[in-house]
């Protein structure tokens, strides 16, 4: 029904399925503070959004984890900085609460679209 | 990227965090004794912690999920005991002395003990918050339908 | 003095053969509504079992995300609301036009 999947509607949902990956990436990084010689994992949310709303099909494809630079590596080998990460939860969290509200008015707004023949 | 296996991992986190916490607990508690029960006095130990994969892709499985390949559980690999040689004292009237008079005291550290101790905790509480922020971000997604 | 009047055709309309022409208009017609509603009932047949196996796969704990499951429904629900209005006003429509005196 491609009067639902808009370009928006694409755009919003792929930005959830980001947000929920780099979660699973903040979770993990956190999770393994102390585990030697664990290097921080992230992707690239930026390029990701613009790939996607450069309308590039992405369905398929995961985004690219990559090893994060500028961080210090301490004497076991660990490089996971702790303030990072919190703000980085934070951070994941209110984008995708923001995203889902966005979400929701274009699905409230298709329903009232459709009722509005009555 | 099911955010339920997110919980998962930092559940994980949350009990070796837990786990090494106890361990620093009873090397402080026992940074004096000098007589266990195999005899000698206490051994300090301390744990290894291990990441490894959440979970490994099966036959069954033809796309392997974005957790199952990014995100590692942590685990308690090993607890292992000190190598450090005891602290010896010249204590003559202790009744664990030897020979010499020396008393051997296990090699802990106490100000070391504590820095790990408030780091397991530190870390402890980041999980936890971790969990919390995964849980919202689950409940929130549910009011898509409501 | 003629017996027929200038204009009209000898023997009166052939007025079966308009009906008849425009029947099958009406025809052709009907069939295009019935298409359009078959393809709109298999998309939502299609949206609902994408719906129903993310759903199905979220709470047999196979890794699904729970707002792509949301969503699905969401999307589900919205297309069969579309269908029904879609069908109300076909049904109003055809009431309206079998309502006509002839």
């Amino acid at each position: 029904m491609s009067w639902m999947n808009g370009p928006q509607m694409a755009l919003v949902e792929r930005f959830l399925d980001v947000s929920a990956m780099r979660q699973t990436l903040v979770s993990t990084n956190i999770a393994n503070v102390d585990t030697p010689g664990y290097h921080t994992r992230d992707l690239d949310f930026r390029g990701e959004l613009q790939r996607a709303m450069n309308g590039e099909d992405t369905s398929l494809t995961s985004p690219f984890v990559v090893p994060v630079r500028g961080l210090i590596a301490r004497p076991d080998g660990n490089n996971v900085n702790i303030d990072r990460e919190s703000m980085l939860l934070a951070e994941v969290q209110l984008q995708f609460k923001a995203a889902t509200a966005i979400l929701r008015a274009q699905f409230a707004q298709l329903s009232n679209a459709i009722k509005e023949g009555q | 990227m099911n955010l339920f296996r997110v919980l998962d991992i930092s559940g994980s986190a949350l009990l070796a965090e837990r786990l090494r916490a106890e361990v620093v607990s009873a090397n402080l508690a026992n940074a004096e004794t000098t007589r266990t029960d195999t005899g000698g006095p206490y051994q300090r130990m301390h744990v290894v912690f291990g990441a490894r994969p959440a979970a490994r892709p099966n036959f069954g499985m033809t796309l392997a999920s974005f957790a199952d390949l990014h995100a590692e559980d942590v685990r308690v690999v090993n607890v292992v005991a000190d190598q450090t040689p005891p602290v010896r004292r010249f204590e003559p009237g202790h009744p664990d002395a030897d020979g010499q008079g020396y008393v051997s005291y296990p090699a802990i550290n106490p100000a070391e003990e504590m820095v790990n101790l408030m780091g397991a905790a530190r870390a402890y509480e980041m999980n936890a918050a971790a969990i919390t922020s995964t849980k919202n971000m689950i409940q929130t997604a549910i009011t898509i339908l409501s | 003095m003629s017996n027929t009047i200038q204009g009209l055709p000898q023997g009166g309309w052939d007025i079966s053969s308009k009906a008849g022409s425009s029947q099958q208009q009406l025809g052709s017609g009907e069939s295009n509504f019935n298409d359009t509603l078959r393809n709109a009932m298999d998309q939502i047949g299609q949206l609902q079992g994408e719906a129903d196996s993310k759903v199905g796969q979220l709470l047999n704990g196979n890794g699904q995300d729970v707002h792509s499951a949301m969503i699905a429904v969401e999307k589900a629900n919205l297309a069969f609301e579309m269908m029904v209005q879609v069908r109300n006003k076909i049904v109003a429509a055809y009431q309206t036009v079998s309502g006509i005196p002839f």
